[in-house]
């Protein structure tokens, strides 16, 4: 009855709160993959379960970050016109994405010059 | 005289080999994960044409997740491959093995942005402002199960 009063809406501030999550994710997990490698100390702090080492802090922190950009973005966009966001938000995740592949490569994140 | 011992335990488990691959937990969630991403992979080319299609897909994608953090936690418990290792040691198997927990990330994520970006676009995947947000989720299915298949020939190696 009341079915013409209500209309489907697009939440159009959700899609975008998951691109930028994702792609704000994925900076965060390969530059916490570098400095895990780099520092030591980093590595320690991250092995959150000795028998699993640095990755499950990793994995931890990869989820938090998740969960906090969504949230806040979410939160931010709501009720807001962010269609203008759209494609760059967009270009913004693939550009993550392909970072993430190639700074994930072990002969990228452990590559060194040594000076003698 | 007839072998009593067919008929205990598992089906064709009376043959070492396959024994061991059904022992394996992670072996046949993994087998598992490739065909839901297979079905996953087909019906993202087909969301546009019916809202059907998108529940289905909804329904794969959160039963690939859920397939994905089974497999993560059999390997975390199991936690037989050893991670950061010194590479100069030169052993390739143990960056690859880095690199697979790395590269889990991938499939984990991308589905829970998959899953996202459909529930939003649910009912409304043939309008032109959706059409970025489809394209998103696509190339999330694709780039999952391309990292999955990249796991599957990096673990053989």
């Amino acid at each position: 009855m009341f079915h013409h009063l209500f209309k489907n809406r697009f939440h159009e501030s959700i899609a975008c709160a998951a691109l930028l999550a994702g792609a704000l994710t994925l900076q965060v997990m390969w530059i916490v993959n570098l400095l895990v490698v780099r520092i030591p100390f980093i590595a320690r702090l991250y092995t959150i379960i000795p028998s699993v080492g640095p990755i499950s802090g990793m994995y931890l922190k990869a989820i938090g970050t998740f969960v906090f950009v969504f949230l806040i973005a979410g939160w931010y966009w709501r009720g807001k016109d962010c269609s203008h966001h759209r494609k760059s938000l967009l270009s913004f995740f693939l550009f993550s994405t392909l970072i993430f592949f190639v700074m994930t490569l072990p002969f990228v994140y452990s590559f060194s010059v040594r000076f003698e | 005289m007839y072998n009593l011992n067919i008929m205990n335990g598992y089906l064709l488990t009376t043959q070492p080999l396959l024994r061991i691959f059904f022992l394996e937990p992670g072996t046949i969630l993994f087998g598992c994960l490739l065909m839901l991403m297979s079905a996953a992979l087909v019906l993202s080319f087909l969301v546009k044409l019916s809202s059907l299609i998108t529940s289905a897909l909804l329904g794969f994608l959160v039963l690939i997740h859920l397939t994905l953090d089974g497999i993560l936690a059999f390997d975390l418990i199991g936690s037989v491959t050893r991670l950061y290792e010194d590479s100069s040691t030169g052993v390739i198997s143990e960056l690859f093995s880095t690199h697979r927990w790395l590269l889990i990330q991938i499939p984990i994520l991308f589905t829970i942005v998959a899953i996202l970006l459909l529930s939003v676009c649910h009912g409304h995947e043939k309008e032109p402002h959706a059409k970025t947000y489809v394209f998103a989720m696509q190339f999330c299915v694709i780039v999952s199960f391309l990292t999955v298949l990249v796991i599957g020939f990096e673990s053989l190696i």
